[in-house]
């Protein structure tokens, strides 16, 4: 029978659906995964949405069976990306009436930087989550600006919105299979939450970026808070096509080629006469040859990945100058050579792969499962947050709840 | 529009504009039946719950009409009563009297209690009814330990929590209860009777003098209260003391040995028992025969401290002249 702490957690990415069962009660605990190829999916966006269906709904199923018969789910929480996903900041201001600020200042600037999301959301979109920046008074930067001196207080917020059309065709993949879509969350940060306990001793000014296989999702951190999170629609699919078309072999090939000689550097030398050799992989053969260079597949890998590095190092710079520690998680991530790359880009900074490494996932302690374990960590926090809201109802409103 | 109401206006469009605004269609599928399953069990756990409910406010409704239609019947059945004193001298003629009780009409617990409680033989009062309509009435009364003579009231008697009362039904066993003098009435903060200040105290020396010392006790008619503190606080003091006049002083003024015994207020079971003793051994009697012997004595019992690391109490006879009174 259906439990109200029983959630499934569902990653639809471009190469692979990942799921997990989980059991929120007591303590949050992995009771039912599995991981599936995805169909019907393309660079992020939805092509086939009755294949994306089936697909995803069979990997539903094949968890729901490794978490035992009996358990039915009826609630999922999903992560969104793609290129229908963006974010903006928005800004709230007020006047500091009394000289120093007083919870009423905070509430008014919240509200006021809330009036102006409100009207910069387009009619055809929808918030998938809004964060604090930080707070400005007089234009400085302030942790808590309570009980501080000052004239004038700025609520910098961080706004993550997507598509409507993207969103309600989302909901239709859980919704078709009797679940209801209980949690909502940007798998860039879902990413950031996994591998945030492996990241805790380095300092709180990090970028994480997410490389899968249609898109990349990033989010960058300074002093603990988000600054700013996007998407780039290049990922591990782009370096197989490219890699297809420039060694002319086939996409499997490529895939084989990238997933065992993958290297995000090139290296020249002696490594620019050296061949491998197709037959090896019992692959059938596209091209017309039976050997394939290596730098030349190196090569293209690199410029890809660079390609990818230099659009998110522009969109980070836009907002601020980053210095702090890379953190690269997702199935690209375990290229070799992916973090020398990283750190040429990032001003030669400190590249790091992350893995999740909390504790109720270790089974699952994969870059690529990083956004699905960051899912139900987030969704238990949020539930936790809204459930010390509730505890202000009373117990007759709990009770009531609890029956009805 | 106030702040607040702008803040939850906008509130209300965050809310709107967030992800979960959003319609979703669920559509049960897969395994229909487990579906169908569920949603029976999910309409028999309400219904089981409001019915739950609903049985138990009817059986609450139940029990105040007929509680109700029981007040209601009163009229046309007389309100039995059983009266309960644990074994004092009032009883159900004398609570009927009291309280005026009308039994035909529907009686209110609470003035019968505050009728009795307004009586001062009544220390406590409970006044219920049975679910079979009858009126169960418990009191406690106060006995007394002494009694007061004044010329204008009669003989009234006094509690062992100082109140003082008067009563037809202790008259009559009057006897053996000593009579105070000099007494100083007050009035008792919470009940709003007379009361004798301090009686806890003086209550106490005569229930040890009644029980354990009863040949001395019952020599005794007057305790005067002259030299007895109206203040808690002042009951430790030396000069704290309670005079006992024996009966034969009373009587016979002329030819008693012993005109008064001057007790400690708060060594009276030391003096008591030392006078116990003397009269036992028969040092009282070699004292009172001795051929310097004075007409009449005041018994005084006096704390010896000339060896400071043991003081003793001492029993001391003052001779009196025969014009002392």
């Amino acid at each position: 029978m259906a439990q109200d702490n029983i959630l499934a957690v569902i990653d639809i990415g471009s190469a692979e659906t990942k799921v997990l069962i989980v059991d929120l009660e007591p303590q949050l605990q992995v009771i039912g995964a599995f991981c599936a190829k995805t169909e019907g999916m393309r660079k992020g966006e939805i092509v086939n949405l009755g294949a994306l269906k089936e697909s995803v709904h069979s990997a539903i199923r094949q968890a729901e069976k490794m978490a035992g018969a009996a358990r039915r789910v009826r609630g999922a929480c999903l992560a969104v990306s793609g290129a229908l996903v963006g974010g903006f900041s928005v800004t709230g201001l007020t006047s500091v009436k009394s000289g120093c600020v007083r919870a009423e200042d905070k509430e008014a600037a919240r509200d006021d930087a809330f009036s102006a999301c409100v009207h910069r959301v387009p009619e055809n979109r929808h918030i998938v989550q809004h964060l604090l920046r930080r707070y400005l008074l007089d234009r400085r930067e302030r942790e808590e600006p309570l009980g501080l001196s000052g004239k004038e207080l700025t609520y910098d917020l961080w706004v993550i919105d997507a598509d409507d059309t993207y969103l309600t065709e989302l909901y239709q993949i859980p919704n078709r299979y009797g679940m209801t879509v209980r949690g909502l969350f940007p798998a860039s940060l879902a990413s950031a939450e996994a591998i945030r306990t492996f990241a805790q001793i380095m300092d709180d000014n990090r970028l994480v970026i997410d490389i899968g296989a249609g898109t990349s999702d990033f989010v960058l951190f300074r002093d603990g808070a988000v600054v700013c999170t996007g998407v780039i629609p290049v990922g591990g699919e782009h370096i197989t096509n490219d890699m297809s078309l420039g060694l002319q072999i086939s996409k499997e090939d490529a895939e084989r080629l990238k997933i065992k000689y993958g290297n995000a550097y090139a290296r020249e030398g002696d490594n620019v006469f050296a061949e491998i050799d197709l037959d090896s992989f019992d692959g059938e053969l596209k091209g017309f040859s039976k050997h394939v260079s290596r730098y030349k597949m190196e090569l293209i890998t690199e410029v890809r990945l660079r390609e990818l590095f230099t659009l998110i190092s522009k969109k980070i710079n836009v907002e601020s100058a980053f210095s702090g520690t890379v953190f690269l998680t997702g199935g690209t991530a375990q290229m070799e050579g992916i973090g020398k790359l990283a750190s040429s880009i990032f001003g030669n900074a400190e590249v790091r792969i992350g893995e999740p490494s909390l504790s109720f996932a270790r089974a699952y302690a994969e870059p690529k499962y990083s956004t699905v374990v960051g899912l139900a960590k987030l969704y238990r926090d949020s539930q936790a947050k809204s459930a010390e809201r509730d505890v202000k109802g009373g117990w007759f409103r709990r009770l009531f709840r609890e029956i009805f | 529009m106030s702040r607040k109401q702008n803040h939850q206006n906008l509130i209300e469009q965050m809310h709107s504009k967030e992800w979960r605004a959003l319609p979703q269609n669920v559509v049960l599928s897969g395994d229909t039946k487990s579906g169908k399953r569920q949603r029976v069990y999910e309409i028999l756990r309400k219904f089981s719950v409001v019915l739950l409910v609903g049985g138990i406010a009817s059986l609450l409704a139940y029990v105040w009409i007929d509680m109700m239609a029981g007040l209601s019947d009163e009229e046309k059945n007389p309100v039995a009563v059983h009266f309960e004193n644990n074994g004092g001298l009032l009883d159900e003629a004398w609570f009927r009297a009291w309280t005026e009780f009308d039994e035909n009409a529907a009686p209110n617990l609470h003035h019968l209690r505050d009728r009795l409680l307004a009586h001062p033989q009544i220390s406590a009062a409970r006044v219920l009814r049975r679910p079979d309509g009858m009126l169960r009435v418990d009191v406690l009364e106060r006995k007394p330990v002494a009694r007061l003579e004044d010329d204008d009231s009669g003989v009234r008697f006094v509690a062992a929590d100082g109140v003082v009362f008067s009563s037809d039904a202790w008259a009559v066993r009057q006897s053996g209860l000593p009579i105070l003098r000099d007494v100083r009435l007050a009035i008792d903060a919470k009940t709003g009777f007379d009361c004798v200040p301090v009686m806890a105290k003086l209550a106490d020396f005569i229930e040890t003098a009644r029980t354990s010392y009863r040949k001395l006790f019952e020599e005794w008619d007057t305790i005067s209260l002259r030299d007895f503190p109206s203040d808690e606080r002042d009951i430790a003091h030396p000069w704290s003391l309670i005079s006992v006049v024996p009966f034969a002083a009373v009587q016979n003024p002329g030819h008693a040995k012993i005109k008064e015994y001057v007790f400690s207020a708060t060594r009276f079971r030391e003096d008591l028992k030392l006078l116990a003793s003397a009269r036992a051994n028969g040092t009282w009697d070699m004292v009172l025969s001795a051929p310097t012997r004075a007409p009449a004595y005041r018994v005084l019992f006096i704390t010896n401290r000339k060896n400071p690391m043991k003081e003793f109490r001492e029993m001391r006879l003052i001779p009196l002249s025969a014009e002392t009174p």
